[in-house]
């Protein structure tokens, strides 16, 4: 990615999820005062919360990029990449950080909210893992359809261009 | 479409930080005004039901809201508890109250008022402990009536004394009151602590932190 805007994008994308993701696990916390931690047997969870955020980064950044340049190629690594990146959004969503207000507020609902953040936050991990393939599989495609649109631009160009005259 | 995620995303995050309570705070000092919160965290119906661990003329009380079935609370007791029970309910600086915030189900009031029945015989803590070492997922039937019998068992406790306790409703004001007092008290995460100091200052602390970060809290309150 040699355009400094998209690269800007996936650098800013990746940063705030990073801090999302951190945050809901309980990396960092900003109250009282802001302290990174690594709990024993948290390094995991940080590398693929890091992980997860540097590539949710790199597909948006790519699809960004293939949007604008208008690539006839397939799209799908971008529709692809929106799963990899909502579906760890929702994992490790344990109804112990923020969902307290709101089961509180929601009544008969709650328990099926909670229900659902119980099923989430069980298979955090196996549902990261799983968005981290999803994503690695929509960076591939991505950069595959890139590649393609590339060369159909190259091969469709006048010969004249690049012929050279002595 | 990536404009339309970068959007997302970008109010999500507003919103997180928006929403999240603390997450806008710049300050790091502790008030020295008396809280309208102390009130929340130091009556009670009977305030002598509230458990409490370590030196009861210790100056700095830290209140925990947490809930037995909670498993970010048990990352606590299990990561962090140890080294503030050390370093801060062990050495005199501090006592450790324990406060329901019961909302993952009803065995967690189960727990909780089986936790309580515990403590009628002076083993509140150990059953405690027993709780989060034992802890399953939520709502999987680990608390249930029979397992919570079972533990009291093996706790040596005093079985008639124990189902007399937890059958007989006793505790049904305390728990209320403390959910009373986390609706009052604006919590939104478990476990939440509140820190107060010798001069009633009161600094919350949300979410599982490490002991450090009690450490720091309690020198800036007692310095």
């Amino acid at each position: 990615m040699n355009k400094p805007r998209y690269a800007l994008i996936a650098i800013a994308i990746g940063i705030l999820l990073a801090v999302n993701f951190l945050y809901f696990d309980y990396y960092i916390f900003f109250q009282p005062y802001v302290i990174f931690y690594i709990p024993p047997r948290g390094i995991w969870l940080l590398c693929l919360d890091i992980a997860l955020s540097a590539l949710s980064g790199l597909v948006i950044g790519l699809s960004a990029y293939q949007l604008a340049s208008r690539s006839k190629g397939t799209r799908s690594g971008g529709k692809l990449g929106l799963v990899g990146i909502f579906a760890p959004m929702f994992a490790g969503a344990c109804p112990c950080y923020y969902l307290i207000p709101i089961l509180a507020a929601s009544a008969g609902a709650g328990s099926v909210l909670l229900a659902f953040s119980v099923f989430f936050n069980t298979y955090e991990v196996a549902i990261k893992l799983l968005s981290l393939a999803i994503l690695a599989y929509a960076l591939f495609t991505l950069e595959q359809s890139l590649r393609a649109s590339c060369k159909i631009d190259t091969l469709t160009m006048p010969r004249n261009t690049f012929s050279l005259s002595f | 479409m990536a404009v339309i995620v970068l959007v997302i995303v970008i109010i999500g995050t507003i919103a997180v930080f928006l929403v999240v309570p603390g997450l806008t705070s710049k300050s790091t000092s502790v008030s020295t005004t008396i809280d309208s919160r102390l009130a929340y965290l130091t009556l009670s119906p009977d305030y002598s039901s509230f458990p409490v661990m370590g030196a009861s003329n210790a100056n700095v009380t830290i209140f925990q809201f947490g809930d037995f079935q909670c498993p970010t609370c048990d990352g606590w007791f299990k990561n962090q508890e140890p080294s503030v029970v050390s370093n801060l309910i062990d050495t005199g600086i501090a006592k450790f109250v324990w406060r329901d915030n019961i909302f993952i189900g009803p065995d967690s009031t189960n727990a909780s008022i089986a936790a309580y029945s515990a403590g009628e015989q002076g083993k509140f803590w150990q059953y405690y402990d027993l709780l989060y070492t034992n802890q399953g997922i939520e709502n999987s039937g680990w608390a249930s009536s029979s397992n919570l019998m079972s533990f009291a068992r093996t706790l040596g406790l005093n079985m008639a004394e124990f189902n007399q306790s937890f059958t007989s409703g006793q505790f049904d004001s305390l728990i209320n009151y403390n959910k009373a007092a986390v609706a009052a008290l604006g919590i939104s995460s478990s476990p939440t602590f509140f820190v107060v100091g010798p001069h009633d200052q009161v600094q919350e602390i949300a979410g599982p932190q490490p002991e450090s970060v009690f450490q720091t809290t309690i020198t800036s309150m007692t310095s």
